[in-house]
């Protein structure tokens, strides 16, 4: 079965510039919440757009929040102004957001990412602390038992960082 | 269900969408889960959770140890 993990791997191979933002990150920095979706801060410029198109092609995006469920269209052009993209694939849902909240766009984004081995490849993946802060900016109840959360293992990871007292 | 938002039969109270926005929920997504079927439901879990495990096992490398708290670690 196809996952979202080869969806993941898609983005990557076709060097599409993009960050793991969302219930991801959260899972990679220790979350116990787990989410179906794949939510990722790109640059929504034509080069990038056009790489998102040819990395989906084969898996038939259309817009999830269409009811006539639209597949997405092959010309880049057409994507053009567009700030979010919220697509269902058959490797799954994935969420292509301009901005994130609290944090910013893409650059501010990879500015405040790591970066994780996928075997061979490698992506990025939003920081604890932006992630923490885009959480606490969304405010919603969710959001922020989260943010709680996440905060929770931001201070775990300092611990475990800091020299241990003789 | 009525515009005050109890339910046709006055047995139980339904939630307010908008309240369920407030909340963050994901309606879209809810009603497109509502709409399949059981098996295809565990389906779409199957097809995210790969994705879960791995990332869990890559955060577990990056940091050098299982981040996630005491009580949930396994």
């Amino acid at each position: 079965m196809a996952s979202t993990l080869d969806l993941l791997k898609r983005l990557v191979d076709h060097d599409v510039e993009f960050v793991v933002v969302g219930g991801m990150a959260a899972v990679f920095h220790g979350s116990r919440f787990v989410t179906e979706d794949l939510d990722v801060c790109a640059r929504l410029d034509s080069a990038n757009m056009a790489r998102i198109l040819a990395a989906l092609r084969d898996i038939h995006p259309c817009y999830r929040m269409r009811p006539d469920r639209m597949p997405l269209p092959d010309d880049p052009s057409k994507l053009a102004g567009f700030r979010n993209l919220y697509l269902k694939t058959e490797e799954g849902q994935l969420d292509i957001l301009g901005e994130i909240t609290g944090v910013g766009g893409y650059e501010e984004a990879a500015r405040r990412s790591v970066v994780v081995d996928l075997g061979p490849e490698r992506c990025r993946i939003l920081d604890i602390a932006a992630l923490i802060a885009s959480k606490r900016a969304m405010g919603r109840p969710r959001d922020l038992q989260a943010a709680a959360e996440l905060e929770a293992i931001h201070r775990r990871l300092g611990e475990n960082r800091e020299p241990r007292p003789k | 269900m009525t515009a005050d938002g109890k339910s046709s039969d006055g047995l139980r109270e339904e939630p307010n969408r908008s309240d369920a926005v407030d909340l963050g929920l994901d309606l879209a997504g809810l009603d497109e889960r509502l709409a399949m079927s059981p098996e295809e439901r565990i389906r779409r879990h199957d097809q995210a959770l790969e994705l879960v495990q791995f990332l869990r096992q890559a955060g577990i490398r990056y940091y050098g140890f299982d981040p996630r708290p005491p009580e949930t670690s396994r």
